[in-house]
């Protein structure tokens, strides 16, 4: 640059010489972007790896499919009794003797959409919330399946399957000191069905059109009687979707109820609620009446639990390692960036729900044939594919619609005989044998048409499609994929103008959830062509009176559903949450979600 | 200067006509049903849902007609109801602005300070070293994306540091990395203009009588230089404004703070069109906003711009 002519030079102004001027001209490259980056370089934090615990789930309800949560499952989930679905370990390990104090923080992407009212309320991690302020009739033992008492001190069930009678604790009190009674039992169901509630998670749980009407016998006794049987509604009553609230406050806040309170019988009590930022509870320390599946009983430990809204996952696991917020759900990606910091422990919990598939369009060439769809399976390595960074290694190979962990004994070795190997060579063979010669291009072509797949999916889950890409083309296939937001995927899905789609839901209810995609007028059957037989075992699962019954009809359909090969059963998936170490005795529920009444701040 | 005065305020009226069209038609472009759009989000619904709330849209009426009813529900503050948490969107939105205020006044005002330092300092060293460092810091400033420099300054200073919290800290002490991620943009594009413009107005003649008469140069700066050099500047904090307003939707969204953009984009995920309109309308019409009064600062700047246009 020449000094202007015109100016008269600045006597306080510096000459500088050349090897000055890079000099300074690089010290002066420490700008405050440049500083940030120097300043988070250097030697990492420290040197131990993290304790990784594999924490409980069981099925349990909740979510829509898809990277996203948002829309509903429906019905009923594993019975009581022998034979429910059951995983190890319903709190992570603890050290020391527990102590009252302290408060804890969680970080959620988004603890409540909407609203903390449950009968209206569609959004998972919100009922997860609720259930600290709310209790529930019953609780689901994660390790064994049971379904315990908890306001409920037992129950009857009709032989016909049509009554359940619950005899309620009396010791239980809503925050508002009012009484919690059958009245109030039957108050919450009846606003949770009646006309002019929105429609919404718990009218389904409650049993949707299967549901009569709910009496109040006595101050302590109340009885829910259906018109049809409904052999999940027990467990989805440890749902804090189906908590039972203060009938006077719900009265007294009418449209605000949910927002500016929320009042229950729970071990916490509501104190505010933020949208999108944050809902802060605090101990009640009355509280005598916990879940017969708890560690303890009495108050819980936890002064204050607060629940914080850091939608972006780089700032919530930031977030968790700076020690701002004490425990957050983390993302596969994250595992590796917490390896080497001995702060912060991982937690791996089972997600209930289905499998996470690669579903395919029987409808539509080239996936109408059921060889081609065949082929598709052996060209998947599964193990591998769990192996790669967009699942760090987390999850289990898939074998049938529903997950092992959601199964009675964790057991689908009946299903095995359906599963179809890794086997590209034989890939190859059945597409040879079907007309699908390969070209020069390295893709197969059959009657001018190239073996081609447009995937349809939401753009988070690319990561977790590119690879299936990869797969493919070793075989002849190609994969076109197209992305969008939930309502283009969802769109796209309900018009079949899709070939394949990676699908899965959520949720503590396995004949709905296998009556949700392969029953022919289920909202999302759009893969299979209607096949009577598989109706008819999803309508002796989904209308049993026992839980026996409900899985040997689950298992019927899931093992035809299996031969006419929908797509491809990918990968069991996994909740990840990571924990302060000072963050002890954290309990899971079905659903996968914490239930922080045992834990304490060591 | 009334007179000028006026005369901006009667020529935002049309502007803020076209911003109430183009957010009304924000609907309509979505492709496909937007009423079954917000459904699906939501859970799903029966045909005579879908129905009612077509019907509680107004989506059912001619297009003209359901225009000229959206603006006279503006006009009177209604901007409808969000359909996640049935709250009056216009309470939301009030209820939302400060913390986003906040954070785009903290973003302007470094922005401000930054750009001013370093555009002076690069415009009275011209050709020297602190000129260099001026534009590496604009090239810098321009090129980095806010939402990128935003995860870089919590892993340096909340996570490497631990110098700042990210949540849950005292309100002062959570700002100063999202203003920053937010200003650092505009300061860089208020310094080249700082400079630019101080260039131009420092080889006035008289500057150059000023300094000949013995004035110092820090007098000559101040008194003489830079109120002349300012006008373009002001023109260009006040569209500022506007960006780093619009910018709240990724800082909010980085940082996990409470706002209008927060509200924005989880509205816009969830199908919450009334929101979304809403929220997109009230930060339009607050940068008209701003743009007038940055017109009427003019005015009162330079008493020349109200003599010649009043």
């Amino acid at each position: 640059m020449d000094p202007d002519p015109n100016v008269t030079p600045d006597p306080l102004a510096t000459s500088m010489s050349r090897r000055r001027l890079l000099r300074l001209a690089v010290g002066s490259s420490a700008m405050i972007p440049l500083a940030a980056l120097l300043a988070a370089c250097g030697g990492s934090s420290s040197p131990t790896t993290p304790t990784t615990s594999t924490g409980s789930t069981g099925a349990s309800t909740s979510t829509t499919s898809g990277s996203t949560g948002g829309a509903t499952t429906t019905s009923a989930a594993t019975p009581a009794g022998a034979g429910s679905a059951a995983t190890p370990a319903a709190t992570t390990a603890s050290s020391g003797t527990a102590k009252p104090g302290g408060t804890l923080t969680m970080a959620y992407a988004q603890s409540v959409a909407d609203t903390l009212n449950q009968h209206i309320s569609n959004f998972t991690v919100s009922r997860m919330v609720a259930r600290h302020v709310l209790d529930c009739l019953v609780s689901v033992d994660t390790t064994s399946g049971q379904v315990k008492p908890w306001l409920a001190s037992k129950w009857d069930i009709s032989a016909d399957g049509l009554q359940y009678t619950f005899t309620l604790r009396t010791e239980p009190k809503f925050h508002d000191g009012t009484a919690f009674n059958a009245a109030a039992v039957k108050a919450n169901f009846d606003y949770t069905v009646a006309p002019n509630t929105k429609r919404a998670w718990a009218y389904g749980a409650l049993g949707g059109d299967k549901y009569d009407h709910t009496e109040a016998v006595d101050d302590q006794t109340v009885r829910v009687v259906f018109k049809k049987p409904d052999v999940g509604f027990l467990s989805l009553l440890s749902d804090g979707g189906l908590g039972i609230d203060s009938p006077t406050a719900m009265q007294k806040l009418g449209d605000q109820y949910g927002q500016k309170g929320l009042v229950g019988t729970g071990a916490f009590k509501f104190v505010e609620m933020v949208l999108n930022d944050h809902v802060t509870l605090q101990r009640n320390p009355d509280y005598n009446w916990g879940p017969s599946t708890a560690k303890h009983q009495g108050a819980a430990y936890l002064d204050q639990l607060i629940f914080r809204d850091i939608t972006e996952n780089a700032t919530r696991a930031a977030a968790l390692q700076n020690g701002n917020v004490q425990m957050a759900r983390l993302v596969n990606s994250q595992v590796a960036q917490f390896k080497g910091v001995n702060t912060i422990r991982i937690i791996q919990i089972p997600k209930a729900g289905t499998t996470r598939m690669y579903l395919m369009n029987s409808a539509k060439s080239p996936s109408d044939d059921i060889n081609v769809r065949k082929a598709m399976n052996m060209a998947v390595d599964k193990k591998t594919l769990i192996g790669l960074p967009a699942w760090a290694g987390i999850g289990n190979p898939g074998i049938a619609p529903l997950p092992s962990n959601m199964v009675p004994n964790h057991d689908l070795s009946s299903l095995k005989q359906y599963d179809i190997a890794y086997d590209p060579t034989q890939a190859g063979q059945l597409l040879d044998q079907a007309g699908w010669k390969m070209g020069s291009d390295g893709i197969r072509t059959k009657n001018g048409a190239q073996l081609a797949f447009d995937f349809v999916c939401q753009t988070a889950d690319i990561p977790q499609v590119e690879p299936l890409g990869g797969m493919l083309s070793k075989v002849g296939a190609k994969l076109n994929i197209k992305s969008g937001d939930f309502n283009f995927w969802i769109n796209n899905t309900l018009k079949r103008t899709f070939d394949m789609t990676l699908m899965s839901d959520s949720g503590y209810n396995p004949s709905g959830l296998v009556e949700e995609f392969f029953y022919s007028k289920g909202p999302y059957a759009d893969y299979l062509t209607a096949n009577p037989e598989i109706d008819t075992a999803v309508e002796a699962a989904v209308n049993a009176p026992t839980t026996d019954e409900m899985w040997k009809n689950l298992f019927t359909a899931m093992g035809l559903i299996m031969q006419q090969v929908p797509g491809v059963m990918a990968w069991e998936d996994m909740y990840i949450d990571g924990a302060s170490t000072k963050v002890q005795d954290v309990g899971y529920n079905e659903d996968g979600f914490a239930f922080f009444y045992d834990t304490w701040l060591g | 200067m009334l007179r000028y005065a006026s005369k901006r305020i009667v020529l935002a009226i049309p502007v803020f006509l076209g911003v109430v069209l183009l957010t009304f038609l924000m609907l309509h472009l979505v492709p496909g049903d937007p009423v079954k759009a917000m459904f699906i989000q939501n859970g799903g619904a029966t045909q005579s849902e879908i129905d009612q709330l077509r019907h509680q849209l107004g989506l059912d009426k001619p297009l003209p007609v359901q225009f000229w009813d959206y603006l006279i529900n503006v006009l009177h503050g209604n901007l409808g109801t969000s359909i996640r948490t049935n709250e009056g969107v216009g309470a939301m939105l009030l209820h939302n602005f400060p913390p986003t205020l906040q954070l785009t006044l903290a973003g302007m005002g470094l922005a401000i300070v930054l750009g001013f330092g370093f555009g002076i300092l690069a415009a009275v060293n011209r050709g020297r070293w602190l000129d260099s460092v001026s534009l590496i810091f604009t090239l810098s400033g321009v090129s980095i994306p806010s939402f990128w420099l935003g995860l870089l300054l919590i892993y340096a200073f909340s996570v490497r540091l631990r110098w700042i919290p990210i949540v849950g800290g005292p309100g002062w002490e959570e700002l100063i990395l999202p203003a920053l991620a937010l200003g650092l943009q505009a300061s860089a594009i208020i310094a080249r203009l700082v400079r630019s413009s101080l260039l131009e107005v420092l080889s006035e003649q008289y500057v150059t009588t000023a300094r000949a008469k013995g004035v110092a140069n820090r007098h000559v700066l101040v008194r003489h230089a830079l109120r002349n050099a300012l006008l373009p500047v002001i023109t260009i904090i006040g569209l500022q404004f506007g960006g780093l307003l619009s910018g709240t939707v990724i800082i909010e969204t980085v940082f996990a703070r409470q706002g209008i953009g927060r509200i924005l984009v989880d509205a816009l995920q969830a199908r919450d069109f009334p929101t979304a309109q809403g929220a997109v309308l009230f930060i339009a019409v607050v940068y008209v906003f701003v743009n007038l009064l940055v017109d009427i600062l003019y005015g009162v700047i330079d008493p020349r711009i109200t003599a010649a246009t009043g």
